[in-house]
Parts: C-alpha cells; sequence; structure tokens
C-alpha cells in the first residue's frame, strides 16, 4: 500500500508539472498586457513616468523571456514563494491563506450535505424499486441534476431571501465571529452546491443497490433468513458504496468549480471570487496559483478515494 | 393506489411549487419601500429640478447606513495601494485638504481652513485647522501633511510632480508647496488627496494599512474584509462638532445586479450607487427613489485619425459616422430613460456641452460617403469592450446604423485586457466605442490631453495643443472654463471624436436617506451630514 501511495504521489507531481507549464503558458497566449490592466484601472497610466512603469515590470518580472519568467516562478515554488499579485500587490500565498478557508467552509459543508442524504434517498428508492417513493426520487433527482447552479441561486434568493426574509441574501461571516449568522448566511450557498450532488449520488446509488441486490450473495443472505436491516447494512450498502466514493473524488472538482458561480452570486470572498477578478485583470500569478491549489487538491481527494476502495471492499489491494 | 396516481401526485406536487414561486412575484408593490418618494432627483447642474426633498426635514441623530457598492478596494488604509476603488471606499474616513464644493464650483476649505494660490511666486500655501485629530489621537500637522505628500511623491503617485520643488513646514498648522512651474491643475489635483496618519502607518506598517484605516473623517473603520465590506463607527471626536448623525456606516461589495436587486427590494441596504440602467428603472418603478448627478460617463466613437492609413483620415467620414446615429434613439433604448444624448464629449449643462454641430441625418452621411469615393460602401471595423453576456450593446447598435448608411461594420468585441491594450497603444484599426467622463479641465487633461489616453490613436492637431498649453495658465474658474468650451467645440467641430450619450452617475435609495452626494460628482461624499430617518 505505502509503495502504491508514493507512486501515486510521483505521478502526482508530474500531473501539477504538467498543470504549471500549461495554465502557465495558455495565460500568457490571452492578447492584453496585466499591468497595463493595473495602471489604466488605478488612472496611473498618464501620471506615473515611464521608468517607473518600467520599473514595475521589472518588479513583477515581467521584462525577461517568457521561459526565463517559467522558471522563475517554478523556482519560487519550490520555496514556498507562490509570488506577487499585481493587482493586490501582495504575496498571493497570503492572499490564498485568506480565501481558502472561505471555499473549504462553504465547499466542504456541501460536500458532506450532498453525502449523507444523496445515500440514503437512493438507497430507499432502490429498495422500494418501482414505488412512489422510487418515481419521486427519480424526477427529483432528474430535476436536481438539470437544475443550473445559477438558476437556482437566484430562486433561492427570491423565495427565501427576498419574499420570504427568512436568510441573508449575500454575504459572508466567518463561524469563529458569529456561528448562527454564518450558518444562515451559508445555507443557501450550501444548498446550490448540494443540490446537484445529492441527485447525483441518490441516482448513482440507487443503479448501485439495484445491481448489488442481485447478487448471488444477497440472494443467499434473504434465503438465511437474515432481516432486512442486516441484509441492506451488511451485504448491500457498504458493497454499493464504491462507486459512490468515485462520483464524490469527481465532486471535489465540482465544488471547487462552481464556487465560482456560488461564490459571485452570494458574495462569498473566497477562491472562486478571486478567480473571476484575476481573470479579469488577467492577474497571472493568482490564476496560477488558483490553478495549482485546486490541482492538488483534487489529486490529493482522488488518492483518497482510491486508498479507501480497499476499505469498502477488500478484494481490491495495491501491493 | 395505483402506480399512475403516485405519479399524478408527484406532478401536482412539482406544479405547486411552481405556482407558489410564480406566485410570489405578483404584487411587487408590496415590498416597496415609499412609494412616496417615487421622484427623480435630478439634483443642480443637470437639467434643472431640484433637490429639496433630501434637505427639508431636521436632521435626526442614530441608525445606521448600509450601503451596496459594486466592488470594493483591495487595500483600504494604504495612501497610494488599493485603485480608485479605496478613493470611494473610504469616503467615511479620510478626508483632504480642499473639499470639491457642490455642483462642480471648485474647491472649499475643509482640514485647510484656508489656502492660497499664488502664481507668481509660484506657492500654494494651505493653513490646517487647528485640533483636528486622527482616529489614534494623533494630531493634523503640516508635518503630517508632507510626509503624506512625500509619501505619495515616493510611491510615484502624485500627478504633477514634476513640477514640486519642495515642501514647506513653516509651522505647525502652515504647510507650503514650493513650484518649479504653476498649472492650474495642480491645486485641484493635491488638495483632494485623502490624507492618512503618519503615525498610525509608521507604528503599523504600511502591510498593516492595507486593511486598517486612520484618517479624520466623522466615521472610524471598525472592519474591512476585502470583497466583503467594510464596518465603520461613529467618530465621537470628529472636529464638525453635532456631526456626524449615524451610528454606523456599513458598506457591503456586491458584484452582481440581480443579487444586489433584490437586498435592496429585501431591506437588507439603503443605497446601491451601481446599479445599471435596467435595474435602475426597475427599482424606481417599485418606489425607490433615483438621485442623478451632473456627473457621470460619455460613451463616444473615437476614430483612428493618427494611423495614416486609416481611411478616416477624411473628415467626411468622421463626419457621416455622426450623421448616421440617431444618438436619441440609442439612449432611450440603451438607457431605460436615464441616459441622455450628447451633441460634444461633454454631456449638456458642461462647458462646451451646449452646441449641436450634427444632427441625425442618414441621406447626409450616404452622401458623405459617396463624396469621399466610397460607392460601394466601406468595409471597417468597430472594437468595443465586451460587456455581460459576452457582447456590447452600444457597439452593435451602432453597427446597425452605420450598415444601414453604407459602411459595412466588423465587430470585434474584446476582453478588457485587449481592449485596454488597443485602446491605449492606439493599435485599433478603425473606430473605438469607449467611456469617458470629462467634467473639467483636470479630466479634460486627462482623457483629451496631449498625453491623453487615446494618445497612440486620437490625433491633437498642434492648434489644439496649444489651445490646451494655454489653458493651463488660465487662473479664474470663469476663463477656464470658456477655454474648456473652446477645445470641446474643436473636436466636435473637427469629428475628432463622435459622441453618442452620456450616463449620469446614479444611486438609489429606499426613500429614508438623507444625502447629497451625487452633488459633488463621486469626488466626495460628505458622510458628516448623512442622516436616515428613523
Amino acid at each position: 500500500m505505502l509503495s502504491y501511495i508514493v507512486r501515486r504521489l510521483l505521478w502526482g507531481l508530474v500531473i501539477i508539472w504538467l498543470v504549471t507549464l500549461i495554465v502557465f503558458f495558455v495565460i500568457r497566449l490571452l492578447p492584453g498586457d496585466p499591468l497595463l490592466i493595473y495602471l489604466a484601472q488605478n488612472q496611473d497610466i498618464n501620471s506615473m513616468p515611464r521608468e517607473q512603469i518600467d520599473a514595475l515590470y521589472r518588479e513583477y518580472g515581467l521584462d525577461k523571456p517568457i521561459l526565463v519568467q517559467y522558471a522563475n516562478w517554478v523556482f519560487n515554488l519550490l520555496r514556498g514563494d507562490l509570488g506577487l499579485s499585481i493587482t493586490y500587490r501582495q504575496n498571493v500565498g497570503k492572499l490564498m491563506l485568506e480565501r481558502l478557508p472561505v471555499t473549504l467552509h462553504v465547499g466542504m459543508t456541501g460536500f458532506i450535505v450532498s453525502l449523507v442524504p444523496g445515500v440514503l434517498v437512493g438507497l430507499i428508492a432502490a429498495m422500494r424499486r418501482a414505488s412512489w417513493i422510487d418515481n419521486v426520487v427519480t424526477i427529483i433527482s432528474y430535476t436536481g441534476i438539470a437544475i443550473p447552479v445559477f438558476w437556482l441561486a437566484y430562486i433561492l434568493i427570491y423565495v427565501f431571501g427576498l419574499r420570504l426574509k427568512w436568510l441573508p441574501i449575500a454575504g459572508y461571516v466567518s463561524p469563529f465571529e458569529d456561528f448562527w449568522l454564518s450558518t444562515k448566511h451559508l445555507i443557501m450557498p450550501v444548498i446550490c452546491i448540494s443540490l446537484p450532488g445529492i441527485a447525483a449520488t441518490a441516482r448513482q446509488m440507487r443503479s448501485s443497490v439495484l445491481e448489488i441486490a442481485s447478487q448471488d450473495y444477497v440472494r443467499t443472505a434473504w434465503s438465511k433468513g437474515l432481516a432486512e436491516k442486516a441484509v441492506v447494512c451488511r451485504h448491500i450498502l457498504k458493497n454499493s458504496l464504491i462507486p459512490i466514493i468515485t462520483l464524490l473524488g469527481m465532486r471535489i472538482g465540482f465544488i471547487f468549480g462552481g464556487s465560482v458561480i456560488v461564490e459571485n452570486i452570494f458574495a462569498i470572498p473566497g477562491m472562486g471570487r478571486l478567480l473571476v477578478g484575476s481573470i479579469f485583470a488577467q492577474d497571472y500569478v493568482v490564476i496560477q496559483a488558483n490553478a495549482l491549489i485546486m490541482a492538488v487538491i483534487i489529486i490529493l481527494s482522488n488518492l483518497l478515494v482510491d486508498i479507501s476502495y480497499g476499505w469498502f471492499d477488500p478484494r481490491i489491494r495495491y501491493d | 393506489m395505483s402506480k399512475k396516481k403516485y405519479v399524478w401526485l408527484v406532478c401536482m406536487f412539482l406544479i405547486m411549487i411552481a405556482l407558489l414561486v410564480a406566485g410570489c412575484s405578483g404584487n411587487n408593490k408590496e415590498t416597496t419601500p415609499n412609494n412616496e418618494n417615487e421622484k427623480d432627483l435630478n439634483l443642480p447642474g443637470n437639467n434643472g429640478s431640484n433637490n429639496e426633498e433630501i434637505t427639508a426635514d431636521e436632521p435626526v441623530y442614530g441608525g445606521t447606513l448600509r450601503v451596496i457598492v459594486a466592488s470594493g478596494p483591495t487595500a483600504i488604509g494604504h495612501p497610494t495601494e488599493g485603485g480608485v476603488a479605496r478613493i470611494a471606499a473610504g469616503f467615511p474616513g479620510v478626508e483632504s485638504l480642499l473639499g470639491l464644493m457642490d455642483d462642480n464650483q471648485g474647491l472649499e476649505p475643509l482640514l485647510a481652513e484656508s489656502w492660497l494660490e499664488d502664481p507668481d511666486n509660484m506657492t500654494i500655501t494651505f493653513k490646517l485647522r487647528e485640533g483636528v485629530k486622527f482616529h489614534d489621537g494623533s494630531e493634523l500637522t503640516a508635518e503630517v501633511v508632507k510626509w503624506n505628500f512625500e509619501f505619495f511623491k515616493s510611491k510615484s503617485r502624485l500627478r504633477y510632480v514634476d513640477y514640486l520643488d519642495e515642501i514647506e513646514v513653516k509651522d505647525k498648522y502652515t504647510v507650503v508647496f514650493h513650484l518649479n512651474n504653476w498649472v492650474n491643475l495642480i491645486l485641484g489635483e493635491w488638495s483632494v488627496m485623502g490624507l492618512y496618519s503618519q503615525k498610525a502607518i509608521e507604528e503599523n506598517g504600511e502591510d498593516w494599512a492595507y486593511t486598517h484605516l486612520v484618517g479624520t473623517g466623522p466615521f472610524k473603520l471598525e472592519k474591512f474584509t476585502r470583497d466583503v465590506g467594510a464596518n465603520w463607527i461613529k467618530n465621537e471626536d470628529y472636529w464638525q462638532e453635532g456631526q456626524p448623525y449615524l451610528d454606523r456606516v456599513e458598506y457591503y461589495y456586491i458584484p452582481e445586479q440581480s443579487t444586489a436587486s433584490m437586498m435592496m427590494e429585501a431591506g437588507e441596504a439603503d443605497i446601491w450607487t451601481a446599479a445599471d440602467a435596467l435595474n435602475t428603472s426597475r427599482l424606481a418603478e417599485k418606489g425607490f427613489v433615483v438621485q442623478k448627478s451632473w456627473a457621470g460617463q460619455e460613451t463616444v466613437i473615437i476614430p483612428n485619425t493618427l494611423d495614416p492609413n486609416s481611411p478616416f483620415q477624411d473628415k467626411r467620414l468622421r463626419e457621416a459616422v455622426e450623421y448616421a446615429l440617431d444618438k436619441q434613439a440609442l439612449a432611450a433604448a440603451l438607457g431605460y430613460g436615464l441616459f441622455e444624448p450628447i451633441d460634444t464629449i461633454v454631456s449638456r449643462g458642461m462647458p462646451g456641452g451646449d452646441k449641436q454641430f450634427r444632427s441625425y441625418d442618414p441621406e447626409k452621411a450616404r452622401q458623405l460617403l459617396q463624396e469621399a469615393g466610397y460607392t460601394d460602401g466601406l468595409p471597417i471595423s468597430i472594437i468595443a469592450q465586451v460587456g455581460s453576456g459576452g457582447r456590447n450593446e452600444i457597439a452593435e447598435a451602432v453597427a446597425g446604423y452605420l450598415n444601414e448608411v453604407g459602411f459595412k461594420v466588423e465587430l470585434d468585441i474584446a476582453d478588457a485586457g485587449r481592449f485596454l491594450e488597443e485602446v491605449w497603444n492606439g493599435n485599433w484599426k478603425d473606430l473605438a466605442v469607449a467611456v469617458t467622463a470629462t467634467t473639467n479641465l483636470a479630466s479634460m487633461h486627462i482623457w483629451w490631453g496631449p498625453q491623453g489616453i487615446f494618445v497612440g490613436g486620437l490625433r491633437r492637431p498642434d492648434e489644439f495643443v496649444d489651445m490646451f498649453r494655454a489653458s493651463l495658465q488660465l487662473r479664474t474658474k470663469a476663463e477656464q472654463d470658456q477655454a474648456m468650451a473652446e477645445m470641446v467645440h474643436f473636436i466636435a467641430e473637427e469629428a475628432l471624436v463622435i459622441p453618442v450619450y452620456h450616463e449620469p452617475v446614479r444611486l438609489i435609495h429606499n426613500g429614508k436617506v438623507h444625502t447629497d452626494y451625487l452633488r459633488q460628482g463621486q469626488g466626495r461624499w460628505k458622510f458628516n451630514e448623512v442622516w436616515i430617518e428613523k
């Protein structure tokens, strides 16, 4: 197992290196000059002497050939320095430390919320196949998968924020500052992030349970006269979870991707909002750091998913 | 129960949810904050009207003002970082030597109780108010003013820095700026720069100032969170006696128009300063109060007149573009009643904005195109910055009008990066749709002066440059306005820039807020005078 993990981590490093290559060079294919955008937005472009503008290019290393810029960036990365943001004029690592906890708070809450109901609903629908529960779950889960997140967000804001006035419409409060207010702020974004997850998990769980339920060993369990609870929990549930684990691994990526929309609509100061602003400003280093951190999180979560297979199904071994 | 019935039940459940949502959307008037205030407070300087309603009542103390803005600064209390958003974000807590007077009328005392501009001796002297304290208890003195300006200078953020010889601290409350050359723009530029506590920044460092602010203003910064908002509390030791009236000011940075609009309707905010025309008009219909300013932005079309190969070297073609446009219709269609067509690069009512040079005449446009030798039409491109939905509606509309008269327009909708680069460097091919803001000689300098923003593609004839240089030596506001009008007319006469419409700066509030913010044209917000009805 250990050698497998080491192997996977090494492959992870290769993937991260490829990500650095792609992100670094693709951003630079875009027309536009980030420093020019920064100066233009600050109306400094015609008050700043040319020498000062040149000094800024040097400060950000933008005066050097692109390959040298890449080498410098990677070298600094290895030293733990993510670079200096052009827009924020601050170290990107510091910016990420501000934003990552917010995205993780919202995203991981959404992730956890999507997990339990999805599994339970899918399990019940499968065990009551062709019943009204199954029909309801099927319709709602297809609807949940099909609803665009931004549309759902506005409907939630409209109903729960504007009409019923139960929840604050936008903003973010840290749970360490005011837990109750923080939770109220979190409800609508979490629904937006988790609903597609609940729906997809329920569909996948239903299919998986139906498949496992038709296996010989389940039939044997029934024929032994075991109670439904024992058959479901001991023989069906655990074995049905492997595809769900795969799905959940993929959901991690969605949480970070989806945060871009959710954070902008609900004015949450996370990585998604930072990314959008940085793309508009072509703030190279922030975009690069954002992509890199997302890549690392996705690689690690996929590794965890692969390792967890062995726990759910002892037949799976990596040696 | 049969399976069919279950399906029906599910369908009925979904229909009920849909009806519930749809039902909620009816009867919008129920949420209106105050229908009696449904009026357009078009402030003086912009087509008359009045603002009596916002100053008629006696101010009351207390309350929290909640303000929605589209975005916040990247740094709030650093004297030079944070971009232009920092200036507006700091209005509750930061003050300057002089303040902008209402209705574009010039400058008035603020932290300086008097000033003397002496062009002959090339000095500007400020006499500071005594006893003004920063939020950290340190005193505003001439030394602190000098430190602030040295700081701006050291960061290359002091416009006209080449004109400054030295800053002399004459006594504790008198500071003298010694110049090596005098132009009339310096006082207006330097005297309105926000002043920050030297003690606070020296003790805590520049990094600290990214998220903390220590000024002299009526409110102290309690908390600033980037991309979330800023909370301000009343400065009990404010130097203007009896003020401020409010207890708190809260800023929310909300980028999404729909989210902000619903926050206003839900009563989660009192003022919204960044609504687009559609939302402004929609909320006005629901009873919110819209205040418009004399200041704003002008949408213009700039032909590339510097490129020797550009067909727009020919004045007839530039004129043809203007004759082809029905500006009234464009303003009405895109502005929901808020935009006003313009005849020059400034809005009507500004110096030079009151004269019409060309009116909508498509037949004349066709004729000019033919006279210029383009009987089979002229293929041109228009570059414009991408807007919502990947489009630029004004560019699309302009293209439609130009195609009608014989131009064959190819639209080039560019992202912000490419647009800025092409417009700043003058690389655009034929026409560029741009948004400008010209209200006085200083903004004339920034946008249209010899080193102005479109320097790479907009031709400044020698005659215009001479007019411009001469204008910088004029001493009275009347003389400066006259010179500005002449320059504006010169640009219009030569059709160097095709004006389209003016979009006034505006805000929306719930009818309970008493502020004359927009009379200062967004350059200042006298938070000490703002109050809200209980």
